[in-house]
């Protein structure tokens, strides 16, 4: 990747964070408040989603589901972040090695 | 699109709590058990603080920090070894990890490229998966500096981690604290780590033999919990859950995450029937 592409790559990530926090997130703030509080619900559910099921464009159940469903369990009965994270590794590294 | 929106509406204090305070209030410290708005007609920044007697304990994020920025720091290993055999040199690795500083930007790109595909498509891809850092803005800024340019410093921080960390914070000056400490963390580990497996190569297997494709949307459950204390919440869950199930199939990768913004007026929906049902004057039976 030539480094003209990658400065244009730097400047564009940067470009639309910015976005957010200046105008795009001061126009929330005034048009649509209440949305604010109810965006990181939607974010990260698809994000969890996405990231849970998703495999080069297509949906998958494999160990990682097994993994994400038992550090949620986990996140849900308020164990530590160091918990939840290490139960959703070990389960779904065992998962694949046991397969 | 808002039902009943106004901040008059919102301000009213049903099963939600909701806290309004004016922006110049803001910048002060936030007194912990403030219970009514000091003026609602004042164009304000929400605070939320759950329902009474769940708010509990705000989330340690110190120590989150620390347990996200090893998990991110070993990902970025993954990263600087993908990169490296996808024929990136160190200086780019450097300068994407440092200066991107967005992980599932940075992974498309070496992804397109390593498939063969030409530098447009891996941009073109990557700006799709950076996309949401946009709509983060709104979520993070109370989190942020009043000024315009410090605000402009913290943008480059704006990634899933530190808006999952400082949404997660009850009060502002928590939100700040855990957005900033990390910040400052998963740049650290992000850099350190794909530094380390752009020189290492291919020394470590595939990550997916220690789980670690599990360790991100477990982080992301466990951050997710508190949002889901209400009901519309819990309804802005399932149903951006459902699109992005339903859209992961047909779209490319970054659309499922945006296309999730449409579960909010069904949420809204929800809260404001909550809010009208709450409401002492339309509830069954006499009035108090």
């Amino acid at each position: 990747m030539s480094w003209p592409l990658l400065i244009a790559l730097v400047a564009g990530c940067y470009g639309l964070k910015a976005l957010g926090v200046t105008a795009l997130g001061g126009l929330v703030e005034r048009r649509l408040g209440p949305v604010v509080t109810l965006l990181p619900a939607s974010l990260f559910t698809a994000l969890i989603v996405v990231s849970t099921f998703e495999e080069a464009g297509r949906l998958v159940l494999d160990a990682r589901v097994a993994g994400v469903a038992v550090g949620a369990l986990a996140a849900w009965r308020k164990a530590p972040l160091i918990v939840v994270v290490l139960a959703a590794m070990a389960v779904t590294a065992g998962l694949r090695t046991l397969s | 699109m808002l039902p009943g929106a106004g901040w008059a509406f919102l301000a009213r204090a049903g099963p939600w709590e909701w806290v309004v305070f004016p922006r110049r209030a803001l910048r002060i410290r936030v007194p912990r058990q403030r219970a009514t708005p000091p003026d609602i007609r004042t164009r304000s920044t929400l605070v939320i603080r759950g329902r009474p007697g769940s708010s509990g304990q705000p989330r340690p994020y110190r120590r989150d920090c620390l347990v996200m920025g090893l998990a991110v720091g070993v990902t970025g290993v993954t990263f600087g070894v993908l990169a490296d055999a996808a024929g990136f040199d160190l200086l780019r690795v450097i300068a994407m990890s440092a200066l991107m500083f967005t992980g599932a930007s940075q992974f498309a790109v070496v992804g397109v490229i390593n498939d063969g595909g030409t530098g447009g498509a891996a941009v073109g891809s990557a700006l799709l998966l950076a996309a949401r850092n946009a709509l983060y803005g709104p979520v993070v800024r109370r989190a942020l500096p009043a000024s315009a340019f410090a605000r402009l410093g913290g943008a480059h921080f704006v990634v899933d981690e530190t808006t999952g960390m400082a949404a997660a914070q009850t009060r502002r000056r928590d939100a700040a604290g855990a957005f900033w400490l990390a910040g400052a963390t998963l740049w650290l580990s992000w850099n350190l780590g794909s530094v380390t497996g752009a020189l290492l190569g291919t020394v470590m297997g595939a990550p997916e033999t220690w789980g670690l494709d599990a360790a991100f949307p477990a982080i992301f459950a466990a951050l997710l919990t508190g949002h889901l204390r209400t009901a519309a919440g819990r309804t802005a869950a399932v149903v951006a859950g459902t699109i992005a199930l339903g859209s992961v199939p047909f779209t490319a990768s970054g659309i499922p995450i945006l296309l999730s913004v449409l579960a909010l007026p069904p949420a809204l929906y929800v809260r404001a029937r909550r809010r009208r049902l709450s409401d002492p004057e339309n509830r069954p039976g006499p009035a108090p």
